[in-house]
């Protein structure tokens, strides 16, 4: 019988249109990244897991480059023309500072992996700094219920 | 735990905690690649299994028995599909059992449960991108679409979801859709000449 979404529990941390996405199973985390058309799936076990890696990245500046220049691009665009370009100019305007306010909101970006006894696994549903650390206040307790008891790893 | 740098695998100046000190998040730079990373440790003490965390899995004493896969190493015990001694590379434990690889295999392919799929095609998202984008980009698609919307909704009814078990609501979108689009051509066929 295959697991029902009530076994899983969603975790913090998408990327925008929800390719990548974190859920809780009972004994191990599932990371599904969505395709349109199909899905992956990559399960890390609990009790393998040893801690989580965040480094900082330079996407968020990068977005806010592209969104700034963009919309500073059809603000002087609207300002020069005339008629429906002008309208049309300023609701693009618009809508990339809207995009450029969003991306500041979210806050800083990082890439995050989560380090098992196999490696590192990159978890891309983790790449604002914000999430990585909702993510990881919500794995602590799964991981620390999941560790073996004291007697039988010192054995 | 010796943290190493997950962009190039480089190794971490030593934590300087103290060991007293209750293990928090440790942030360095990579001395290699130059990138920060801040690493927080969940657990020290990981609940391995047989192939996983040894370094090196021993050597087998004289008499002892040895992996069927890797002659010279220890075995730690026996498959319980096959039966062949298994060392700490190649046994696997699953659900309370200890399996070799070719075993595991074997369970995962006869196996229907989910658990250990890795991927899924949502044929839902397929019938309903059939059922509406040709009416989006090219209407006049929709003569053959609507009906192979219909026939796919119906031939993959049956078929799993998504693994989050999604609701069957892409499915009814694409029949309604692929219903209402074979009801208007055929009143376009019935009924056009009037129209036009």
């Amino acid at each position: 019988m295959s697991p029902r979404r009530r076994d899983y529990r969603r975790l913090p941390g998408r990327v925008m249109l929800a390719r990548h996405t974190l859920w809780a199973g009972d004994d191990h985390l599932l990371s599904v990244a969505n395709h349109g058309f199909s899905e992956r799936y990559h399960r890390l076990d609990y009790g393998q897991i040893l801690g989580v890696y965040t480094s900082p990245s330079r996407s968020r500046r990068i977005w806010t480059l592209v969104f700034a220049m963009s919309a500073a691009t059809m603000f002087l665009n609207a300002s020069l023309l005339l008629g429906r370009l002008r309208w049309t100019a300023l609701g693009a305007g618009v809508g990339l500072a809207l995009c450029l306010l969003l991306n500041e909101l979210l806050g800083p970006t990082c890439r995050t992996w989560v380090r098992t006894v196999t490696g590192f696994h990159l978890m891309p549903a983790l790449n604002r700094t914000r999430a990585a650390d909702r993510f990881l206040a919500a794995l602590r307790p799964l991981v620390a219920a999941a560790a073996p008891p004291a007697e039988e790893t010192s054995a | 735990m010796t943290h190493t740098c997950p962009h190039c695998g480089a190794a971490a100046p030593p934590v300087p905690v103290p060991e007293s000190a209750p293990p928090g998040p440790y942030t360095w730079e990579c001395l290699a690649c130059r990138r920060g990373v801040t690493a927080t440790v969940l657990n020290e003490r990981p609940r391995l299994s047989a192939s996983a965390g040894s370094d090196a899995p021993p050597q087998a004493a004289p008499g002892e028995a040895e992996c069927f896969a890797h002659p010279g190493l220890q075995a730690t015990g026996s498959c319980e599909g096959c039966g062949r001694h298994v060392c700490g590379l190649c046994g696997f434990a699953v659900d309370g059992d200890h399996l070799c690889g070719a075993c595991l295999h074997l369970r995962i392919v006869e196996s229907e449960e989910g658990r250990f799929e890795s991927y899924r095609i949502l044929y839902d998202a397929v019938a309903m991108a059939v059922a509406v984008l040709p009416l989006v980009l090219m209407p006049p698609l929709s003569l053959f679409s609507g009906p192979l919307a219909v026939a796919m909704v119906i031939r993959w009814w049956k078929r799993p979801l998504g693994m989050l078990n999604r609701s069957r609501f892409r499915h009814g979108v694409a029949m309604l859709s692929g219903l209402a689009q074979m009801a208007l051509w055929i009143l376009f066929f019935l009924y056009g000449n009037r129209l036009l």
